[in-house]
Formats: structure tokens, C-alpha cells, sequence
């Protein structure tokens, strides 16, 4: 055994979408990192489908960037195709998605992590989690080394425990092509965490020359793109379109056939899948009457002749993935690169953390990302920006950084995992967030920038765009309430024109802008002054001033939230001695230990008269 | 902010309504239970041995003065077997008011302190002894004033209500799942309500429901509350005796008490089921002085809370000015509510009906305006036709009242819970109407279910659970 020659403050396990938000966000305020890989060339890989954001991911990678996190401006250095989704669905619910290139992705996000200040890159598997008393010293790795460090950050994706099947074939494996970690798993378990099983599964890959693309409907981006990250000004690669088509009766009569050799169907997979996020096989069990299902042909890069057909996630045998591919429009003579499988792995129950994703069982030991029961990239790496953020702040002995349900589709994210913890593959909605017009995706950097820079991730130059984002939107507003209308025949027949009802006494721009039917672009055509601010700003004026009567309906929402959310429960609160609690509860309270009263009452099977007899014994027992 | 009780303290309250009567209890509920029985209780075997939930004989005396107030049994219900789980002690003594707040008085005295409206039935909720549903269902039936008021409490206690709401809810977060995942999965390509779909869904299937709870709250209202019945007419035309006379038809006086002031006589009777207070009033006539003019204006007082006013005339005398001018005061109400009570119909020969239409033909005249009042013929001395009088009665206040609805009509806090519902979903049909987007209606359709929730108590706020507790009567 040999001890590594430098200690660090953080070490983070496993580089992928977690892990560099963690390691890069530690680094960034100051303390010596650490990133462990098993596999150097693997940093930020997409394992699944080579696409950043879609509905309330979106939201998570402009949350990441206003917080200065790295996603948002990586995939806009890499994105092949940008389209904002939900356009007419409403302001709270609109999103970006972008196509990336998977191999571009992961270099420039090396190419950041290797010239990151404070950061330190090792190719290593980590082992063993070194823990004395109930406080993490480091790691120790496969080759025996110990690495000692404050905290020890694990973000270890599908690896742990991993084992792909396809068909009724299986093997450990952390993903296609990588070992699993088998013995930190243990030594995870051996801390005395409840662990799980959850399965996710992914597409075969296609052959671009052996698609016929030329029958199949074109989905092109936008044009031009918009950016993820409040700082990207420009989106640099050239853009690539994807194509659609459809399963028909004769894919779901080879599937349906091919039931009796799936994994999934005969019981070989034991863990929890996504209800969300099914596989083809899945889908056509479960909806019969469904005469067919979507696939989107997406690129996975420029330079690359391999698509993704997103839609056809399967861990059927190799014979059967062939003939169903080839029973699909455009696709009769597809060849698949590699074939799609399902993996198990481990992850561990998350009510066993705090909200600040630190342990509760070993202090210094953060965990970020699958092992916490999400799925995807984007629930990955707002996790692992907060885990590094957090254990940073815990070297330098500062409290942790929280964001609550009102502030942050992040914040949403780990109440959900620390209270409610999850049973399937965790993904993210917009429907999990009940202040959703509050969160959009427009206005996250005034949500979340002065956090950013707060505690020191936001650096001077965004910290100036941002400012100057902001002085926009209050000139925008300005103008807006200072245009005066009196009633006139010429304005009047202008209001007509677009569909909208005469004025009767003076009023202002702004609110004629709150009638519904007037929009800002009607605006722009006859008050020319209006046009001097960039369309993203007067959007966001748009939704502010439109939507007021709802947002201030949720703000007061937010109020009652706050309230209860600012009573605190001591740490070393002994819910036995509460009158009227029944064991069941004492036990979960016991366990979960929740942090405010807030929290206790969103932890299922906590009654409000529970709610209440907590309260009271507060307010005896601490005046 | 709500009020906080606390746990360590004991409290302590008269149990039983107060008025002349047998037996009235105080009751004390907390840790000093023992402590208090000890010290103000005396047995009058002193050397017995005091046994949970056995009654014992004795007397309460007042330690500071070391007189005995009262004769009394007294019984210690050791936590946790008693109704809030704590320790429970029980006086019965004698019911005369004065007495009863001696006893407490002492009780007060000696370690324990008032107890809140509702604050045992609170602690038995605290202490998990009962839920909130069933905390409501004690106070209905403990204020249940007759029969019907049970029936509903006992349809609630068996979740028929429940059942309704908890079914529309369900339909309201199917709707609301429906908009979601338009939302969530935009690419997908599925089937999803369309918005005019959606409004029909929200206007034919859901509205109406909702709708036709908070109509039977009306009903619930008089199924629990009862109703008050305003006896009026100039002097002398038999009001008394009709109030006797229906308080003794119905066989079920319960408290025949004079009246808060000299003008009014009260009498509460159970009215096949139905709970009724009349309400006497002194006679109006056309030349009041002063102190009867005070009294007339207590009735106009009482005319609009009244669910029916009976205007007594004598059959036997023609319709005179004094009469008319009791039908005058009588104007401003809805004619519905207004039924005339021929009284004295032995006196006479003829066939009343005749002779009562001759009158009804007068008063119309008299009156200048065209009011279509009912009417009836009886005679309150010989008891002929009161029960016409009760059914009349009954058929004016509860007239398309089914059993089925009642079990299902919500209380006051219920009710208000299903009109915020029902504003909610109105705002979310305008917001489709004008064509907002599927974000904004899903804040709407939430509101919806929150407010549903609130109804069934699966997401009760404390600020209702303070309202819930606060409607118990002191001592329950």
C-alpha cells in the first residue's frame, strides 16, 4: 500500500456529467480537486443519446450556467442542432434541446477539466471509501494506493455493480466497453447504506450509409439556434437536421414473438426501470391497441456515421434487434454499429442524504447523480454541481448552498431525492414543480446568477453580461410604462386591426401589453423604439407582464412555502418524545430526519396532524 | 398565526349544556387529572381504593375553604384508555348552572385551566385517538338537534361524501395529467384532449357535480341546523296556543324556555326528524307604544332569519286593519316563505276553506299588492289540522330533499372548500376560453384538486384544523 503524494480537499469518483460539474465547480472556488476516472478517454461521455436538454432539462442547464456551471456552454460548443420546444404551450413550459456531437462533447470538456486551475486528473479505479469514525479521509484504489482528501464526492453512474444484458446473454460491465466497480459498491454498502437496483437501457446503433433517409419526414432545427448559456453569444458548428419515422405492425409482430428471449420479459432483469422512459419491447406490451410508435434518427456527430434512432431502447437478442430495425420505414437495410442493451446497476436509497447531498452516515461524503436514483444527464450534473459546490463550502467550513422548490427546478430535484426518495429511474418534469411560471428557463439567470456569484462560481465577465441582461430588461420595462396612448382614431383602428378592443382613456404601453391578444411583435411593428432591446429580453418582459395576475398568484404560493420551510427541526431532535406520534412515523422521522417542518410534511405518510403535534412540542419544549 | 395549545397543562370544562336538568359533568383532561381528583373530591369511603374507570360516591368540597360544594360520583379514566388519551376525570353532580361553575371554579382552582372550544376532541385528535374525519363527524353529532342531522352526520362518518369528492378529484387529476403530458412530452406523438375537449370534460362532466354538492348544502344546512318557525299576528288570534298546540302534537318538547326578551317565547321540537324552533312573538298592532314598537322591531329582526313565518289570523273575526297591518310588515319578505294559518276554524259554522278564501280575497285587497301567500284552516285549542301544519312546513323548507343527496351535503367549511373549487375550475374554462396556455390552466386545475383535498382533510392546513376545532362546544 502506498499513499498518494498529494492530499486534496475534494476528490470526486467518476468523470462523467456528475462528476465534472463536481469537480470543476470545487476547483473553481478554490480548492485542491481531485477527478478519478477509470477511463480517461470516457470524461463526459453521452452513454445513451447524444442530445442536452428537452422539458425541464432545459431548464436544469440554464440553471447549471446561471449558477456557472459547465453544461450549458459545452453543448453550445458542440451542438449540432438547437430547437425551442413548447413554443405555444405557454411561457413557464418552453425548453431547449440540442443535438450534440458526442465526440466533440467529451473533448472540449476535457479540454476544460485539463485546464482547470486546482483541478487534478487521475485514471484510477477507486476501491475502497476510507472512512475513520463517521468522517471520510479519501479513497483507496485498485491498485492500492490511498488518496486522502476532506471529502470524497461519488458520482458513479451505471458503474457500480453494472451488468448489461442483451438478450438472455449478460456480463459486468459499467457501460459498453468499461469495467464495472464492483468492490466500491461493497464498501459502500459495508458503510451501512441501503442500496438498490434500478435498469436503464439504451438504442442500437445505426449505419448513416444504410439508411434510406430520403422517405423519411425531416426535423430541422431552428434557425437561428438559440444558445443554452446566458453567455454564449453565437452558435459556431454547422448544423445538422434529424429524420423521423415510425414501428408498424410488423416491427410489434417480431417483438411481440421475441417476448419469450427478452431480459426484461423473463425475469433475468431483477432491477426498476423507468415507467417514462420504456423500452421498445415495453411500449408494445403495455399499449397493444398503439398501431405505432416514434423513432427520431439523430446524428451523433459531425464526423461520425453513426445515428441514434431514440425510440428503440432494447435488450432484445441481436437477431431480433436486426429484423425489428429492418422492419421500419427508411431503415429496411440498416446496419447496426452496436447493438442496444439494458443495464443494472446500484444506487443508494437518497433520503439517506441532506439536502445538501453530504451523507448523513459519513460526513465529508457527498453523492451526486445515478447513484441517487436519476436518470439522465442534466438530473446528473445539477447534482453534481451542488455536491461540489457543497463539499467546497465544507472545506472551507461555510455553510451548505440549498436552493428550495421555489427557487430552482435543481431545487426540486433534491427535495424530491432526499425526501421522497424514488423507486424507478428518477427523471425530471415540469409537473414536479409547483411554482413552475416562476422557474422558467428566461428567467433563471435573475433566479440564480447572484447565488452564482455569491458564493464565488460567477466570474467577473458573466457577472457583467448578467448585470447588463438585467439593466436591459428594467430600460425595457421603463420604456414600456413610460409610452403614454391616449385614445386616438389612428390608434384605435390600429387596436382593431390586431384584433383588440379601443382604449377609452389614456393609458400606457405596458398595460396594453397585458391584453392577451396583444403580443410584443405586434408591438415592435408600430412603436419603433421598442426594437432597440435583443428579442430575448423583450420575450421575458413579454411573459412578466403578461402572466402577472398567475405569477403573483404563485408568489404568494411561495410565501405560505417559505413559512414553513423556515421552521427548522434540530438535528438532534427525539421524535420519540413527541406526544402523539404513532411509531411508524416516529421511525421514518427518525430516519429521514428532515430539516424543516417543510420538509417532514412532504415525506409520504407524514399526516398533517403529525405536522401539527411536532409543532406544538416545539413551541413547549423551545418557547 | 394559530392558536398553540399545549400538552403538559390540564384542562377543564362543563361538559353538559347548562340549564335546569339532572345531572351535569365537569370534565378535566390532562396530566393533574389524579392530582385535582385527590384534592377536591372526598369519599365517602375514604379508605376504598380509587380503581380506573369505576364510578365512586362522594363530595366535592373546595380545599381553600374546606366546605363541600356538592353531592357528587365522580370517575378517573387513566390515559390512555379515556376520550383524549390523557388522564380524564369526571364529576356528575347536580345540574343547576350555579353549581356546576362552582364545582369548575374548584376544578380551576386546584391545577386545571379552561379548556378551548373543541379542546378534548383536539387532544384526542393529537393523541391519535381519533381523525379528523371522524373529529368532525363527533361534532355533528353531538350538535345533531334531530334526526335527520344524524342521518347526515352517519352518512359522512360512513364516507359517502368522502367517496363523491375523492371521485372527482380523481377526475379533475385525470384532466390535469391529460394537460401535463402535453406539456412534457411535446415530441410524442399521441393522442391528448384538445382544448374544447377539455372545457367539455370541465363544464359537463365535472361542474355539475361539484355544483350539485354545494346545492345540497342548503338542505344539509337545515338537516343540521334545524329551523327557526316566526309565529306572528295581531294579538289574541291563538299564536300561543298554536305553539303549544304543535310542541305537544309533536310529542318532543325540548326546551320550552322563555325567550332572550320579554316579547319572544321559544320552544325547540323535533318535527318528524327535523329539528324546529317557533318562535312566538307578541302581538302587532297598528298603534303600538313605545315599548311595543321595540318589540315589533325585534320580529322584523328575526322576519329574514326565519325559514317560515306563520301569520296567524282568527277565522272567526273578519280581516281588520291590525291584521293588515302585520301583513304589511310581512311584505318584504319572499311570499314562499310566508304561510297563513287560519286559526280558530271551530269557532265556526261554515266550511272553513269557503269562509278562508273570502279572507284571503280581503287581505289581497288589503295588502294593494298581489302576494300568493298559502293558507291552511285549523284549530290549535281542538288540535285539528296541525299535522297539515307540519307538513306544510316540512314541504316549504326541504321541498326536493332526497336522502341520497343529504348524505352527501357538506358543512360550512365543505362547502366553501367545493365554491373554491368550483372557482377555480370556471377560471381554467375562461383561461382555455381565451385561449392561454396549457401552463396557466394546469395552475387552475391544480387550485381545483388543492381545494378538493381541503374538503376530504388529505391536505388540511392547520388554519382549518384551528376552524374544524373551534366549532366544538366547550367540553366535547
Amino acid at each position: 500500500m502506498s499513499v498518494f503524494p498529494k492530499e486534496y480537499g475534494v476528490i470526486v469518483v467518476g468523470a462523467g456529467h456528475a462528476g465534472c460539474e463536481a469537480a470543476l465547480a470545487s476547483a473553481r472556488l478554490g480548492i485542491e480537486t481531485l477527478l478519478l476516472t477509470i477511463n480517461l478517454d470516457c470524461i463526459a461521455a453521452m452513454s445513451c443519446n447524444p442530445a442536452i436538454g428537452g422539458l425541464a432539462k432545459g431548464h436544469l442547464v440554464k440553471e447549471i450556467d446561471a449558477l456557472g456551471g459547465e453544461m450549458a456552454r459545452n453543448i453550445d460548443a458542440t451542438g449540432i442542432q438547437f430547437r425551442k420546444l413548447n413554443t405555444s404551450k405557454g411561457p413557464a413550459v418552453r425548453a431547449t434541446r440540442a443535438q450534440a456531437d458526442r465526440l466533440l462533447y467529451r473533448l472540449r470538456m476535457k479540454k476544460v477539466i485539463e485546464g482547470q486551475k486546482h483541478l487534478d486528473i487521475h485514471q484510477a479505479m477507486a476501491d475502497k471509501i476510507l472512512v475513520k469514525g463517521d468522517i471520510v479521509k479519501g479513497i483507496r484504489t485498485n491498485t492500492g494506493e490511498e488518496i486522502h482528501s476532506t471529502c470524497v464526492v461519488i458520482t458513479t453512474g451505471t458503474f457500480l455493480r453494472g451488468l448489461i444484458h442483451i438478450g438472455l446473454k449478460h456480463f459486468p460491465a459499467g457501460r459498453m466497453g468499461d469495467p464495472p466497480s464492483n468492490r466500491l459498491s461493497k464498501s459502500i454498502a459495508a458503510l451501512g447504506f441501503e442500496m438498490g437496483r434500478l435498469k436503464t437501457g439504451t438504442t442500437p446503433r445505426l449505419h448513416r450509409n444504410s439508411i434510406d433517409f430520403s422517405r423519411l419526414e425531416v426535423q430541422e432545427g431552428d434557425t437561428p439556434p438559440t444558445p443554452f448559456s446566458f453567455r454564449t453569444t453565437a452558435i459556431s458548428l454547422p448544423q445538422r437536421p434529424c429524420f423521423i419515422t415510425y414501428t408498424n405492425d410488423e416491427t410489434h409482430r417480431i417483438i411481440d414473438q421475441a417476448l419469450g428471449r427478452s431480459p426484461l420479459f423473463t425475469g433475468k432483469i431483477k432491477g426498476t426501470g423507468a415507467r417514462y422512459c420504456p423500452s421498445i419491447e415495453d411500449k408494445v406490451y403495455r399499449f397493444p391497441d398503439r398501431p405505432r410508435h416514434q423513432i427520431f434518427l439523430e446524428p451523433e456527430g459531425l464526423d461520425t456515421a453513426e445515428i441514434y434512432p431514440n425510440g428503440i431502447a432494447t435488450s432484445l437478442p441481436l437477431d431480433v434487434q436486426i429484423a425489428m430495425v429492418r422492419s421500419i420505414k427508411g431503415l429496411e437495410n440498416a446496419q447496426i454499429l452496436r447493438p442496444g442493451y439494458a443495464i443494472e446497476y446500484d444506487f443508494s436509497d437518497p433520503t439517506q442524504l441532506n439536502p445538501s447531498l453530504e451523507t448523513r452516515l459519513v460526513h465529508g461524503l457527498f453523492f451526486a447523480g445515478q447513484i441517487n436514483g436519476t436518470s439522465g444527464y442534466e438530473e446528473a450534473a445539477a447534482q453534481g454541481l451542488m455536491a461540489g459546490i457543497n463539499a467546497a463550502r465544507y472545506c472551507l467550513d461555510q455553510a451548505p448552498l440549498v436552493l428550495d422548490r421555489s427557487q430552482a427546478y435543481i431545487g426540486v430535484l433534491i427535495d424530491d431525492l432526499v425526501t421522497k426518495g424514488t423507486r424507478e429511474p428518477y427523471r425530471m418534469f415540469t409537473s414536479r414543480a409547483e411554482y413552475r411560471l416562476l422557474l422558467r428557463e428566461d428567467n433563471a439567470d435573475v433566479r440564480l446568477t447572484p447565488i452564482g456569484r455569491d458564493i464565488g462560481l460567477i466570474d467577473n465577465e458573466a457577472w457583467d453580461i448578467f448585470k447588463t441582461r438585467r439593466r436591459r430588461l428594467e430600460e425595457a420595462l421603463g420604456l414600456l410604462k413610460g409610452i403614454k396612448i391616449a385614445p386616438s382614431a389612428s390608434i384605435n383602428e390600429w387596436l382593431a386591426s390586431v384584433g383588440s378592443s379601443p382604449i377609452p382613456q389614456t393609458t400606457t404601453l405596458f398595460s396594453l401589453l397585458k391584453r392577451p391578444e396583444i403580443k410584443i411583435k405586434t408591438v415592435e411593428g408600430r412603436f419603433e423604439e421598442v426594437k432597440r432591446f435583443p428579442p430575448e429580453v423583450l420575450d421575458q418582459l413579454e411573459i412578466e407582464t403578461k402572466y402577472s395576475g398567475y405569477i403573483e398568484r404563485q408568489e404568494l404560493e411561495v410565501k405560505k412555502f417559505k413559512k414553513w420551510e423556515a421552521m427548522l427541526l434540530p438535528e438532534d431532535l427525539d421524535y420519540r418524545l413527541i406526544p402523539g406520534l404513532s411509531n411508524e412515523i416516529v421511525e421514518k422521522l427518525s430516519r429521514q430526519r428532515p430539516v424543516s417542518l417543510g420538509q417532514a410534511s412532504r415525506i409520504s405518510g407524514i399526516t398533517p396532524a403529525a405536522i401539527t403535534a411536532i409543532r406544538i412540542y416545539l413551541k413547549k419544549t423551545m418557547g | 398565526m394559530s392558536r398553540i395549545f399545549s400538552y403538559d397543562d390540564t384542562i377543564a370544562a362543563i361538559a353538559t349544556p347548562l340549564g335546569p336538568g339532572g345531572i351535569g359533568i365537569v370534565r378535566v383532561s390532562g396530566p393533574s387529572a389524579t392530582q385535582i381528583y385527590h384534592r377536591i373530591f372526598r369519599q365517602a369511603h375514604p379508605t376504598r381504593r380509587v380503581t380506573s374507570h369505576r364510578l365512586t360516591y362522594g363530595w366535592v368540597f373546595d380545599p381553600s375553604t374546606g366546605k363541600d360544594v356538592d353531592e357528587a360520583m365522580a370517575v378517573l379514566m387513566k390515559s390512555p384508555a379515556s376520550y383524549t388519551r390523557e388522564d380524564v376525570l369526571e364529576i356528575q353532580c347536580h345540574s343547576s348552572p350555579a353549581l356546576l361553575h362552582k364545582v369548575l371554579e374548584v376544578c380551576l382552582a386546584n391545577g386545571a385551566r379552561l379548556a378551548e372550544p373543541g379542546e378534548f376532541t383536539r387532544r384526542a385528535f393529537l393523541n391519535g385517538r381519533i381523525d379528523l374525519s371522524q373529529a368532525e363527524a363527533v361534532l355533528e353529532i353531538t350538535t345533531a338537534r334531530a334526526e335527520l342531522a344524524g342521518r347526515l352526520a352517519l352518512g359522512h362518518l360512513k364516507g359517502f361524501f368522502s367517496r363523491e369528492v375523492e371521485g372527482l378529484r380523481r377526475q379533475l387529476l385525470d384532466v390535469l395529467a391529460s394537460v401535463e403530458v402535453a406539456i412534457d412530452y411535446p415530441e410524442e406523438d399521441m393522442e391528448i384532449l384538445g382544448e374544447a375537449r377539455l372545457i367539455e370534460v370541465l363544464e359537463s362532466c365535472i361542474r355539475p357535480r361539484i355544483l350539485n354538492l354545494i346545492k345540497a348544502y342548503g338542505r344539509g344546512k337545515v338537516a343540521r341546523e334545524g329551523i327557526e318557525v316566526l309565529i306572528v299576528g295581531r294579538p289574541n288570534v291563538g299564536k300561543s296556543s298554536l305553539l303549544n298546540a304543535m310542541a305537544c302534537e309533536d310529542k318532543a318538547i325540548v326546551t320550552p324556555v322563555p325567550g332572550t326578551t320579554r316579547d319572544l317565547i321559544e320552544a325547540e321540537i323535533d318535527m318528524e326528524g327535523l329539528a324546529v324552533r317557533l318562535v312566538d312573538t307578541a302581538g302587532i298592532r297598528t298603534d303600538p307604544d313605545p315599548v311595543e314598537r321595540l318589540g315589533i322591531k325585534k320580529i322584523e329582526e328575526r322576519l329574514h332569519g326565519a325559514a317560515v313565518v306563520l301569520w296567524v289570523m282568527d277565522i272567526s273575526t273578519p280581516v281588520d286593519a291590525e291584521d293588515l297591518s302585520v301583513g304589511k310588515a310581512l311584505s318584504p319578505l319572499q311570499e314562499e316563505k310566508v304561510l297563513i294559518v287560519f286559526n280558530k276554524a271551530d269557532l265556526i259554522d261554515q266550511n272553513p276553506e269557503a269562509v278562508a278564501q273570502e279572507r284571503m280575497k280581503t287581505i289581497r285587497e288589503g295588502l294593494n299588492r298581489i302576494k300568493r301567500y298559502s293558507y291552511l284552516c285549523l284549530s290549535a285549542k281542538k288540535g285539528l289540522s296541525l299535522d297539515r301544519l307540519s307538513q306544510a312546513i316540512r314541504q316549504g323548507v326541504m321541498s326536493d330533499h332526497s336522502e341520497v343527496e343529504l348524505e352527501i351535503a357538506p358543512n360550512l367549511r365543505q362547502k366553501r372548500a367545493l365554491d373554491e373549487a368550483l372557482r377555480s375550475i370556471d377560471r381554467a374554462c375562461n383561461a382555455l376560453d381565451q385561449g392561454l396556455s396549457p401552463d396557466l390552466i394546469s395552475i387552475d386545475l391544480k387550485d381545483a384538486i388543492l381545494a378538493l383535498e381541503g374538503v376530504t382533510g388529505e391536505d388540511v392546513t392547520e388554519e382549518v384544523l384551528d376552524r374544524i376545532f373551534s366549532n366544538f362546544c366547550l367540553g366535547k
